[in-house]
């Protein structure tokens, strides 16, 4: 006959369940994956940097057919074709101070009540109707358009390929091990990307600014797009850490810098 | 608003850490409370060495219990999902909803002599077909013969 004895447990020493405290589980695998991700995105980006660099127009047609691209007509006397004009307008007098290679650009205008402007991997800048609303005066739109054809002189879409193909490899690494964290490395892979083309943005803000004083021989209204969008930006949200583009109140700062700096300001900046 | 969302994420988690951790505890307080009380009721798996006679009375009894993950733990097991090894932040989770299933399914036998062939299972549920490399909650299932002299 056995006899049933009650066990006393050793609440201290549950074997089935891990004493390790969960933060520094956390902040051990943050540290692994971290160093992980480091070097997937290293080699990712050193690969495609190579072949980019051997093939570049393969490269440059691959990111075109990868890239949406529009094709709009506008109706005559709309506001989308009368915005247009303007752009086809500006583009021709800019045309003789373009210090660029042979290159045939296309203009197209959008509806959308959303202020923006693209330029398209293939040759075509797009427009929002809603930036020539905002822009009324010639050279504010001019700094827009220069702003866009300074992409195209850095050659910022072949630059970029590696770095978007090294996000897109990571982030498809990360999708297929991941659930609920994605947004944490999604957010921190971003802000590392980002960061890049933050400085291609001030480059072709800075090819911008030449190219309309060289245009017109004034750059008055050149940060007038940059002020009007600061206004709608919250300043503590607009975050250069997790965005494509500089905050707008710091392009404003470092486009007047600039204009003081080459003596563009004997005519005036607003 | 990636920052948002960041912030508010960042925010989110480390709220959940401190509640899932003071609900778990709780939970524990619970637990072991009723184990003591509980402990004289044996509890065992074997079910032909004990002596079947003077028997008033035999019923099977179960005793389930569905237990989720917090956001903290759910988070910190897709990371370790990813590099694989042990999965502490399930540990806490079976150990929990295995006890809260033994103590139900004892006390679902008051008064009772003993609880013979006892047997647990457990299964996963709550994932969703968008979520099924994650477990949503455990549900644990302890089911016995109870027998009353």
């Amino acid at each position: 006959m056995m006899k049933y004895v009650p066990q006393i447990k050793d609440r201290a020493n549950n074997h089935n369940v891990s004493k390790e405290n969960p933060l520094r589980a956390l902040l051990g695998l943050l540290v692994f994956i971290s160093f992980g991700l480091l070097i997937l995105l290293t080699v990712s980006y050193a690969g495609i940097e190579a072949l980019v660099r051997l093939y570049p127009s393969s490269a440059v047609s691959l990111l075109t057919s990868i890239t949406p691209s529009f094709d709009s007509e506008n109706e005559p006397g709309s506001v989308e074709q009368d915005l247009l004009n303007r752009l086809v307008s500006i583009y021709d007098k800019m045309k003789p101070h373009l210090p660029l290679e042979a290159r045939s650009y296309n203009f197209q205008v959008i509806s959308s009540e959303e202020p923006n402007a693209f330029a398209h991997p293939n040759g075509t800048i797009l427009f929002n109707s809603k930036t020539g609303e905002m822009l009324k005066s010639e050279i504010e739109l001019a700094m827009i358009v220069a702003h866009e054809l300074g992409h195209y002189h850095h050659e910022h879409h072949l630059k970029r390929i590696s770095r978007i193909f090294a996000y897109i490899t990571t982030s498809f690494v990360i999708s297929a091990g991941f659930s609920s964290s994605n947004l944490f490395i999604d957010v921190a892979l971003k802000s590392f990307l980002f960061s890049y083309t933050q400085d291609q943005e001030k480059e072709a803000d800075f090819f911008g600014l030449d190219l309309v004083y060289n245009t017109y021989r004034n750059v008055e209204g050149v940060t007038t797009f940059f002020e009007k969008l600061s206004e709608y930006e919250i300043e503590w949200i607009s975050s250069d850490l997790f965005s494509t583009h500089p905050g707008s109140k710091k392009r404003v700062q470092y486009l007047k810098e600039r204009a003081g700096k080459m003596g563009y300001l004997k005519a005036r900046i607003h | 608003m990636e920052l948002i969302s960041f912030i508010i994420a960042l925010i989110f988690l480390v709220c959940m850490y401190f509640v899932g951790s003071y609900i778990e505890k709780l939970h524990y307080d619970s637990i072991h409370e009723r184990e003591d009380k509980l402990a004289n009721l044996p509890v065992v798996t074997f079910d032909k060495s004990y002596e079947l006679s003077n028997i008033d009375k035999v019923d099977l009894v179960i005793g389930s219990a569905v237990i989720s993950l917090d956001h903290f733990k759910r988070f910190l097991a897709s990371l370790q999902a990813l590099v694989g090894g042990r999965m502490s932040s399930y540990e806490s989770l079976v150990d929990r909803a295995r006890r809260e299933a033994v103590l139900r399914m004892q006390e679902a036998a008051p008064g009772a002599e003993i609880i013979l062939n006892v047997r647990i299972e457990t299964s996963s549920i709550g994932s969703t077909a968008q979520q099924k490399q994650s477990v949503g909650s455990i549900e644990a299932i302890a089911y016995g013969t109870a027998i009353w002299k």
